[in-house]
């Protein structure tokens, strides 16, 4: 392994990891924005921009960038979140110049009205398609209950009135905010050239214009409560919970990584035994998210509409017990191999490394080897986890149901 | 690095070893039974006993099992598909002796306790409850059952009523009938010594005996059929299936191909004509599927009803129009695209231990890249014109799923 980083004069950065073991390289945009960063009336503009940088530039068709893609055989996409936006590929190492050039000049979009027009319609069709998955309405109330007015609760679809109501200009206008040179990093990961990059992304990149841009870093006031939402067309109730978790910037992230995973991640896991394995639901898992300058806990149950108080009862038991009790050394150390394991498979594939550098490097500007990463995760101990338990993060749990349940006077 | 290794046990265990320069290692026993093969009325048979199977296993309980496999970082999966069933390991190399014997006792000695039946029967009929909230993995379970009227059709996980009739006893007959090494495969691939993984496999499943009665033949639908299921939903999904030759067939690839001219990429034709040019929706796609003695075709796209009709326009005149028209640059987007697929695959662990179980259990030997590449290459415009006539995407098995769907005015199958 090798590490590559620069800075161009505009503030670009460019970093890499470099693998001569992998048979191809990987490469993407990642740009520091996302729902979080829209105002209320831009509901959703960091994703539809997403698909319409696909849609053309100046001097490229959409079917232009599609195959190009195509032709040079790679596995590519784009996707948003509530803070990051990233556009990406993986080609065989002869394909880098191509793929470089084509994500650059993506970058800068002719963003047309007519395919503006077009495209919100496949927009609203997606917000229709995520509506028919009960887990995803429950995750998108449970967001907005727990982050209350804050921008991390904002829909990263945006709502049907929103992208309605959005125009091409207003889009215009976020896009020069949000994708200037200082806001956006250009990883690498596998078997790149990278001098012939840093020449060719000079060339091709040199000349955008920094903005400054900044981001609403104000904390999270954690939400607290229990909400249900009726929904007759759904069989089964699908719940989602979330309460304060560590910042992607914090040291203990990954103890928070490995306590949720000992409480919910895994057939050996506290909820697994308390809920799956008597067939009282049919999934219950536990997770942390880091995010910046914040963090979550988000947690899933799935179950059938007569077990659901009971279901509910217990896994709110299993994190009392959690942090009342905290875990043993047998749970952290198998949630600690179960990780370790997982990584090192994970790590196999350019694509998926791509994703773990570039965040590492948008949210901690550096980057951590695989073998540093699985020393940090060892050296966590069940003190450490016990710790950050007893400072009770399920006392402010957040939590929605979804299913053919609730009073009636709840549905929607 | 040490050479590959495939040896058939005296049981008729098939035996793949692939040592490679990396941590990891993925381990793929690929049983040729499955849903195919469960009994008439206890449907769901073993998609079940996988999972009861997973219920403590050589002498020690669900708890004890699960936590060594924890405990060695080893992650057990796979599942029960139509004419195979599959279990899978992922560990490091330095763990793999343990796991491996974990994974042999689930298989060969599961305890199959009778007080782990009733969650598992409830997390069954869970999961298929769970089936309706998802019309899009809904309707492809109507369009499959329509496609094959045979037991290959059948859903996976049973039927309510099959799930809610199993008895203990005849779930664990079936298990002592069909779970037999004659004709199994097991597959490993990454970081370990062949020779010492071998003579592990033999210590541990070279007592396994028995040989499997026959699945019944996949027979699948030749005339066009169309049904529509009426589900509250917010999108219509529309599938539809149609026949190509088998993964026996030395063409296959030219079958491959033209899936990549219709699906390969966002340039790719249903990608281009149903959601650049018309919007009519988020997702639309086409894959190539098979069974051992057939090959198919799904098409599947999603979009809201007053969309719907002009998307399975779209998506059957585009089907129509292949034959004759592809074009040299399609050809060779399409190569390139499989050719890079191939080395990319190779980059996981798991994905080589999984292909090669595959290729075994389909055709009896294992592909190397050369012949692959090789087949690929082979294509031309040409000659996938001339496929195409032969093999026209015709004789649909079309199924909606979804509110108010209308089939479109004038459009015949």
């Amino acid at each position: 392994m090798r590490y590559d980083r620069t800075t161009l004069a505009n503030g670009l950065d460019i970093v890499g990891e470099y693998n001569e073991e992998a048979l191809s390289m990987a490469c993407g945009f990642f740009c520091r924005t996302g729902a979080r960063d829209e105002t209320a009336a831009e509901s959703g503009v960091s994703h539809f921009l997403e698909h319409m940088m696909f849609k053309g530039t100046d001097r490229l068709s959409y079917d232009d960038i599609n195959k190009t893609f195509d032709a040079i055989g790679a596995r590519y996409n784009a996707f948003t979140s509530e803070e990051n936006t990233v556009y990406y590929g993986q080609v065989l190492p002869e394909y880098q110049e191509r793929l470089l050039g084509l994500l650059s000049e993506m970058m800068r979009p002719a963003l047309r009205g007519s395919d503006f027009d077009m495209e919100k319609n496949v927009i609203l069709e997606e917000i229709a398609m995520y509506a028919d998955q009960p887990l995803c309405v429950a995750a998108d109330h449970c967001r907005e209950l727990h982050y209350g007015g804050h921008g991390l609760g904002q829909r990263v679809l945006g709502t049907n009135e929103s992208i309605k109501a959005l125009t091409r200009d207003q889009m215009a206008d976020y896009f020069d905010r949000r994708y200037a040179s200082d806001n956006l990093t250009l990883a690498f990961s596998g078997r790149y050239d990278w001098d012939a990059a840093v020449a060719q992304v000079a060339k091709a990149c040199g000349g955008w214009s920094p903005s400054g841009a900044a981001r609403n870093l104000a904390s999270v006031v954690a939400g607290v409560g229990a909400t249900t939402l009726r929904y007759d067309r759904f069989q089964q109730v699908n719940v989602y919970l979330m309460a304060p978790g560590l910042a992607a910037q914090d040291d203990r992230r990954l103890t928070a990584s490995i306590a949720a995973a000992a409480i919910g991640s895994g057939d050996a896991s506290r909820l697994h035994w308390a809920l799956v394995d008597p067939g009282l639901a049919e999934s219950a898992g536990l997770y942390h998210d880091e995010e910046d300058q914040n963090g979550t806990f988000s947690g899933v149950l799935v179950c059938q509409p007569e077990g659901v108080e009971r279901a509910v009862e217990v896994y709110k038991a299993e994190l009392e017990r959690a942090q009342r009790d905290g875990l043993t050394a047998d749970e952290v150390k198998r949630a600690q191999r179960r990780f370790g394991s997982a990584a090192v498979f994970q790590a196999e594939s350019p694509l998926s490394r791509l994703v773990s550098v570039g965040m590492d490097w948008v949210y901690r500007g550096r980057i951590t080897a695989i073998d540093e990463w699985l020393e940090r995760l060892r050296a966590v101990t069940v003190d450490d986890c016990n710790a950050l338990l007893a400072e009770r993060p399920f006392d402010k749990l957040a939590m929605v149901s979804v299913g053919p349940v609730g009073e009636p006077s709840s549905s929607i | 690095m040490a050479n590959r290794i495939e040896r058939r046990l005296d049981n008729g265990l098939m035996v793949l070893i692939e040592p490679l320069n990396r941590p990891a290692v993925a381990t793929s026993l690929l049983l040729p039974t499955g849903a195919a093969a469960d009994p008439l009325g206890a449907e769901g048979s073993a998609n079940l006993l996988h999972a009861w199977c997973q219920r403590g296993a050589g002498g020690r309980d669900t708890r004890a099992v699960n936590e060594a496999l924890e405990n060695l970082g080893a992650r057990r999966g796979g599942g029960a598909a139509r004419e195979s069933t599959s279990w899978t390991l992922s560990c490091l190399g330095a763990d793999w002796s343990e796991a491996i014997a974990l994974l042999a006792d689930t298989v060969l000695d599961p305890t199959l306790p009778d007080d782990a039946l009733e969650p598992c029967r409830a997390l069954a009929l869970a999961e298929l409850a769970g089936l309706e909230d998802q019309p899009a993995q809904k309707l492809l379970v109507e369009l499959t059952r329509r496609y094959f009227p045979t037991a290959f059709g059948r859903q996976l996980m049973g039927t309510v009523e099959s799930v809610g009739a199993f008895s203990a006893d005849a779930l664990r007959a079936h298990q002592r009938a069909v779970c037999c090494p004659e004709g199994a495969v097991l597959s490993i691939a990454g970081g370990i010594d062949p020779d010492s993984a071998l003579a592990r496999v033999q210590a541990l499943f070279g007592d396994w005996a028995g040989q499997a009665t026959a699945l019944p033949p996949a027979e699948p639908r030749t005339e066009p059929l169309y049904e529509h299921v009426e589900a509250t939903t917010e999108q219509v999904h529309l599938g539809l299936m149609y026949g190509d030759v088998p993964p026996t067939d030395p063409l296959r690839y030219h079958g491959q191909m033209a899936v990549q001219v219709l699906s390969g990429g966002m340039g790719a034709r249903l990608f281009t004509e149903v959601r650049e040019k018309r919007g009519l929706c988020y997702s639309v796609g086409a894959s190539a599927l098979a069974v051992r003695s057939h090959g198919y075709v799904v098409v599947r796209a999603g979009t809201t009803t007053e969309r719907s009709a002009e998307t399975l326009e779209v998506m059957i005149g585009e089907l129509r129009r292949l034959p004759g028209t592809v074009t040299a640059d399609e050809v060779e987007r399409s190569r390139v695209r499989l050719l890079s697929n191939e080395v990319m695959n190779d980059e996981s662990t798991g994905s080589r231990a999984g292909r090669a179980a595959l290729d075994w259990l389909w055709l009896g030997r294992v592909r190397s890249p050369e012949e692959v590449r090789a087949g690929i290459e082979a294509v031309g415009a040409d000659s996938l014109n001339a496929y195409l006539a032969d093999h026209r995407p015709e004789r649909f098995t079309v199924a909606t799923l979804g509110a108010n769907f209308t089939w479109p005015a004038g459009l015949a199958l």
